[in-house]
């Protein structure tokens, strides 16, 4: 099957001259962070680009760090397997963006009290432990979050170009592109970003629209894309709302909190708000933004569903690679579908610029995340425990050294983690763990009064359960997941069929009213199985545990009362003896929108039980944030003052 | 008949009894009642404007629903594939032009924080 994929990569148009394009892109990127050194002297400069952003810029260098290369891949994923539906994410994102340009929620209430981080404003309206307890938070999830970015963004590079997969390609092109990101974010630091943030938005473009284009030609045209889509996988693939979809209410619930985070909580698009020259620039930004927001979901999507339109109908040998029929074959990763496509269908030339103008995509991303969790390491962890001892210089070397030491785990674990979640599921989750504490306190602490530290510090550590949303958790922790099924010892194996002793139905007592409501509304999130039932175990996860404490997990296609069959051993095969254990897996989205509400509840009961002596009064329109009482004041002032000290 | 020097110069230039008598009016300027202002307050504009916004999101939605009743979920994403490919295509447009002059910008701004810094030092 390797070397299947290595013949399919190797049937790429990119030449030469696609690489002559590529070099001069890359050479030309290094070049301005070389130009734009001499401007990142102080840290408003180096991490907010002198706060001096007009709105076209702004526009540009927002699309350039959202449209990155990562997001291309995991939407033509989603439109590779969920078809037209998907395209509700974009839509979604480009809605809720537009209402947060016009209302302003929380971007320009934070723009207003001019902090440079988000755990900055923390300080400022619930204190120092806050910031610092924040910071943490945020990058621990972030640096999660980003983790995989380096490998996809391979993947991508590998599949198009036509390299080998086999081989230590993937490696080197990792350790390539993390280099040349490296070299320019610690060099030029926000101005740079910025810069090269518009030079990709103009390639990028011009070649996504191209790129749709072609690709909608590629399988017979606009309606036939359409038919064909129709013909191969029906009503699932349209209606987001369909059971049948990979979607549903549920997640489409949890796609409108996460336009929300999107936009208005995710540090690196905060950042970008921030660093505009004015709250009227801002809100025109978010609102022009918001066609980038949709369109960077749905253009990706599309390539996704011309791709697997193009695999299913004129390429066989791909469609053998992504869906085999042999049962025992194991089908690829079906992230390489969007780049292999796209070096098929391409000419030459054009095929070097969309390369180039991802890699810009892969980079300008790169660069914002790597500059956004280091300056919220060095200004809101670092910083607040030196007690703003440190000064501007200093924290400039923290950060630099902090973007290589963040550049080395990402390399390591793109190397060697071995998770196979769903790439946009992964990332949801881990944002999670800071993003559903940060709505809290930030929407708190803008809008409501009442809001306390106390209740900011436990809404924070309660948006750690978002951990529980990743797959290896779950299955650490599946004996406590509310209807999970107990260990039973296993009396025979057979192939992928496994026999235990049988369940017995059990007898439901009788409950009052009262009783059958609160245990129907504790337990709805979870699926309650009559595992006597046939097939009533579908689709649930099996937990094999041998008595040396070595365990797997597999999914169960088929059940009865005394035996399932599995799809795979992806360890080892079972004994007799071994002990078997049931849970149905929660969904991310179900994850993620309980640990909004729970977060949120903890953080009330936590403002009004614990409220603070004196609690700081804080009017997000009220233009003078030099007026607002700081919990600790020496704190901020000299935060402040350090700020915009220029370097010697 | 001699003059009398205490004699004030006013009485002696006292107007003729047909004229009008001239009263002496002190140099201040007379208090002005603060005139009501007579245009409309920013912010009637700002929550207009903000009408107008969400009017044009529920016009949207509501030929998404026409479209969705005339043609199911392949109009739908039909419409919204071409209307953000267009839109997108008109916005890219503007941004490379006035992104470009936003970048000329924003060098002059910081040519001149960096003019400041060194003529401090």
């Amino acid at each position: 099957m390797e070397s299947a994929l290595t013949n399919a990569t190797g049937q790429t148009n990119f030449t030469n001259l696609d690489w002559g394009i590529v070099a001069v892109y890359l050479l030309l990127s290094v070049a301005v962070a070389f130009w734009v050194k001499r401007f990142a002297g102080n840290m408003t400069n180096f991490v907010g680009a002198g706060r001096a952003v007009g709105t076209w810029l702004g526009i540009a260098t927002l699309t350039g760090t959202e449209m990155g290369l990562i997001t291309v891949m995991y939407s033509a994923q989603k439109g590779f397997t969920g078809g037209f539906a998907a395209f509700h994410i974009g839509v979604i994102a480009g809605v809720v963006a537009f209402l947060v340009g016009m209302t302003g929620l929380i971007v320009v209430g934070l723009r207003k009290h001019e902090v440079l981080t988000i755990p900055e404003y923390y300080e400022k309206r619930y204190g120092r432990r806050t910031r610092i307890l924040g910071g943490i938070m945020l990058a621990f999830g972030g640096l999660l979050n980003m983790g995989l970015f380096l490998k996809v963004g391979a993947m991508f590079i590998v599949g198009i170009t036509g390299m080998n997969p086999d081989g230590n390609a993937l490696k080197l092109v990792m350790v390539g592109l993390l280099a040349l990101v490296l070299i320019y974010t610690v060099i030029g630091g926000m101005i740079s970003v910025v810069i090269t943030d518009y030079i990709q938005f103009v390639v990028l473009s011009v070649g996504i629209l191209i790129t749709g284009w072609l690709a909608v030609e590629s399988v017979g045209g606009f309606q036939s894309l359409f038919d064909e889509a129709d013909k191969l996988k029906g009503r699932e693939w349209f209606d987001p709302t369909d059971a049948e979809s990979a979607f549903g209410w549920e997640y489409l619930a949890w796609m409108f909190f996460l336009g929300i985070v999107n936009c208005a909580l995710w540090p690196t698009a905060v950042a970008r708000a921030l660093a505009m020259e004015s709250t009227t620039a801002l809100k025109r930004q978010y609102k022009w933004s918001s066609i980038s927001f949709a369109i960077r979901m749905i253009i990706p999507n599309l390539l996704g569903i011309c791709a697997f339109i193009f695999v299913m109908t004129k390429a066989s040998d791909l469609q053998n690679l992504f869906f085999p029929e042999d049962p025992d074959a194991k089908p690829i990763n079906n992230l390489y579908a969007m780049p292999i496509y796209l070096g098929r269908i391409l000419p030459a030339g054009l095929v070097g610029l969309i390369t180039a103008a991802m890699i810009a995509a892969f980079m300008s991303t790169h660069d914002g995340y790597l500059l956004c969790w280091s300056s919220v390491i060095t200004q809101d962890i670092i910083a607040p425990l030196f007690k703003e001892r440190l000064n501007n210089p200093t924290r400039i070397k923290i950060t630099r050294i902090l973007i290589v030491l963040i550049g080395f785990y990402i390399l390591y674990w793109g190397l060697f983690y071995g998770g196979e979640e769903d790439i946009w599921d992964y990332m949801a989750i881990t944002g999670a763990i800071y993003f559903t504490g940060a709505f809290s306190l930030l929407f708190g602490g803008l809008y409501w009064k009442r809001a306390s530290s106390t209740g900011a510090v436990l809404g924070l550590l309660a948006g750690i359960t978002a951990i529980i949303g990743l797959g290896p958790v779950q299955q650490a922790i599946h004996p406590y997941i509310p209807g999970s099924i107990d260990g039973k010892p296993i009396t025979l194996v057979e192939d992928t069929t496994v026999k235990f002793e049988e369940f017995k139905e059990k007898e439901i007592p009788e409950k009052s009213f009262v009783q059958y409501m609160l245990t129907d509304f504790i337990m709805a999130p979870f699926e309650q199985a009559k595992p006597w039932r046939r097939n009533a175990l579908e689709e649930w996860t099996a937990i094999i545990r041998q008595p040396s404490g070595f365990m797997q997990a597999t999914e169960i296609t088929y059940s009865r009362d005394d035996e399932i069959e599995v799809r795979e051993w992806p360890k080892f095969k079972p004994q007799t003896g071994d002990v078997i254990s049931f849970y149905k897996p929660i969904s991310g989205a179900r994850v993620g929108l309980m640990t909004v509400a729970f977060t949120m509840l903890v953080f009330i009961l936590g403002s009004i039980f614990a409220p603070d002596r004196k609690s700081a009064e804080i009017n997000p329109n009220d233009s003078s944030p030099k007026d607002i009482p700081p919990l600790d004041p020496t704190a901020t002032k000299t935060s402040a003052t350090q700020d915009e000290r220029p370097m010697p | 008949m001699s003059e009398d020097p205490n004699q004030s110069k006013k009485s002696q230039q006292e107007p003729k009894t047909s004229e009008p008598p001239v009263i002496d009016i002190p140099a201040t300027k007379p208090k002005r009642m603060p005139i009501k202002s007579q245009t409309t307050p920013q912010s009637v504009f700002n929550v207009l404007w903000i009408i107008m916004q969400l009017v044009f999101l529920c016009i949207l939605g509501m030929l998404y629903i026409l479209v969705y009743l005339k043609l199911g979920w392949s109009g739908v994403w039909k419409m919204t594939l071409l209307g953000t490919c267009g839109l997108f295509a008109v916005m890219s447009f503007l941004v490379i032009i006035g992104g470009a002059l936003d970048v000329r910008k924003l060098f002059r701004r910081l040519r001149e924080q960096e003019n400041e810094s060194k003529s401090i030092d």
